[in-house]
């Protein structure tokens, strides 16, 4: 068992069974341990293509796809779709290769060499975590799955060095945590339903945060329901009413 | 969110005048899962966007609830769990009319009657009667910004796009990919235009590459047409934004994708009937101007 081996394991175990990538020579054992694997693939043209199709996939069903992208000309190609990603809270796992560990930083010209890869994607990331222990695969992914289960969702990049790429890992990846989200404060919800109650002209406005309770938002914006005969309404007496609009992004599954 | 066409929604229109002042004369304000950022709420930027009255806000992210409006009661919660425990907290059955005054934004707001607007009404009319469940991915396109306002789906995630937010272009295509993967059983259409699709055209090759009957709908205007009307509003000369469309039949071809010239809302209803017939992309080529002198 190797790392990159571990890693397909383990995005298994979460649930992910969609792969987007081009392969690359840095991505080479990324593509060994795949085939050894359940998980779809499916090549882009370009890493852009990759990302987009991610955050489209994470779109329509709610759930993160991984896109496995090389070394340094790759991660410049999937930036932008990154950032579009994190702009709407799109869940995204970008797995890259990055130069062996006793080479980065010396600027030596090796293939694909970027200064500060991590660094540079950390702008269009919720984290971008460089794994210098194969033994801390596991941690890096429950931080990442962590996040698309209970906190705003985004893109999460991790870069594994080629020499931690092909590393021995422990055997056997543990179950993964079921995670929950937040849950709103009893007093809170209170007091939002007593100010809520005493509205003459209440307004509701659905976010993408929203998108994965309808039935929730429906029975909430329905409490009030529209009166089915017409009725006297003079000026002196408000009349209120649950509008709802909504931004057309994201949230959590 | 709640449905085609239900009577309390009033869809994306929060940056538009009448959907302004109800939000400015709402006493109380629930805002769930919202940045109330610029490009949903201040299209045009002009910080029109008022809520007087008192604001709750409901967000998974501690710091969305401080931004951009001041919230009078800040919830940190997942917004399914927040609006099921709100809905117990609140009377059962007080007759209200939120209907009635929905229906009066959306009269004052007229948006079927907006001369900008004309040439995309009849579009999504068509589409939503050819294809009622399918997913819409856009690009950052006319279309798209239009349908924003005007599309009404049946569900949460068949509508989305990048015009949006970060406003990439390039986006719809791929994305459409992404959509099809994930949902299989739907149809699903890229809406797209001339100068967003040649940000990407390669992935025309993974479409075939995936063998499914993907809609392709591009919106050709032979340019960057959102931008030459900004260069218009802003006096600025048309330069750099009349390209010269690739032969998309021929561009089909290349990709063994199939294609069909669109020049009104009948033809598109009858090439979308055809989009089941094999198990590749087909690309529906709309002549902007053909299609707007139909109407």
């Amino acid at each position: 068992m190797n790392c990159a081996r571990q890693l397909i394991q383990l995005l298994e175990a979460y649930g992910v069974d969609t792969a987007l990538g081009i392969p690359g020579v840095h991505t080479i054992e990324l593509y060994r341990a795949l085939d050894q694997g359940n998980l779809a693939h499916v090549t882009p043209r370009h890493e852009q293509g990759a990302g987009f199709m991610a955050d489209g996939y994470a779109r329509a069903s709610g759930k993160p796809a991984a896109c496995f992208i090389v070394t340094g000309p790759g991660m410049t190609n999937i930036a932008t779709a990154m950032g579009q990603a994190l702009a709407d809270s799109v869940p995204m796992l970008v797995i890259s290769s990055v130069n062996p560990r006793h080479t980065l930083g010396r600027g030596q010209g090796r293939l694909h060499e970027m200064p500060h890869q991590s660094e540079t994607l950390a702008g269009v990331s919720l984290f971008s975590h460089s794994l210098h222990d194969p033994a801390a695969l596991p941690e890096v992914l429950a931080r990442a799955f962590a996040i698309f289960a209970s906190a705003r969702p985004g893109p999460v990049h991790i870069e594994i060095p080629l020499d931690v790429m092909v590393a021995p890992a422990p055997e056997g990846p543990a179950a993964p945590a079921r995670v929950f989200p937040p849950a709103p404060a009893p007093e809170a919800l209170a007091l939002a339903g007593d100010w809520l109650s005493g509205a003459e002209r209440p307004l509701i406005l659905l976010g993408g945060g929203t998108v994965a309770a309808p039935e929730a938002a429906r029975a909430l914006a329905e409490r009030w329901p529209s009166a089915s005969t017409p009725r006297p309404s003079p000026p002196s007496t408000p009349r209120a009413c649950w509008v709802a609009t909504i931004r057309w992004t994201w949230a959590p599954p | 969110m709640l449905g085609r066409n239900h009577p309390l929604d009033l869809g994306a229109t929060m940056s538009l005048p009448a959907a302004r002042r109800l939000a400015a004369e709402a006493d109380v304000v629930l805002a769930l899962g919202t940045e109330l950022g610029e490009t949903d709420y201040d299209l045009d930027a002009d910080d029109g966007f008022r809520l007087d009255g008192k604001l709750i806000r409901i967000d998974i992210d501690p710091e969305q609830l401080g931004r951009n409006q001041a919230a009078d009661l800040a919830i940190l919660a997942e917004a399914g769990q927040a609006m099921r425990g709100l809905a117990e907290c609140l009377p059962k059955a007080a007759a209200r009319d939120g209907a009635e005054r929905a229906a009066a934004v959306r009269h004052a707001l007229a948006l079927t009657d907006d001369p900008e607007l004309a040439p995309y009404v009849p579009l999504f009319t068509t589409l939503r009667d050819a294809l009622p469940e399918a997913i819409v991915v856009g690009d950052s396109t006319g279309p798209v910004y239009a349908g924003n306002f005007l599309a009404s789906m049946p569900a949460p995630r068949r509508w989305f796009n990048a015009a949006t937010g970060f406003g990439t272009l390039g986006y719809g295509l791929p994305a459409a990919l992404g959509a099809a993967l994930a949902r299989p059983e739907l149809p699903v259409i890229a809406l797209v235009g001339d100068g967003g699709l040649q940000f990407v055209l390669g992935e025309l090759g993974t479409a075939r590459d995936l063998g499914r009957p993907v809609a392709v709908v591009i919106w050709n205007n032979d340019g960057y047409d959102e931008i030459r009307r900004y260069m218009s509003l802003s006096e600025v000369p048309h330069l750099g934004v009349d390209l010269t469309a690739p032969d998309f039949p021929a561009l089909a071809s290349a990709y063994a994708c199939r294609h069909i010239s669109v020049t009104e809302p009948a033809s598109l209803t009858d090439a979308l009937g055809q989009l089941d017939e094999a198990n590749s992309p087909l690309i529906l080529e709309i002549d902007a101007a053909a299609w707007s002198a139909s109407l």
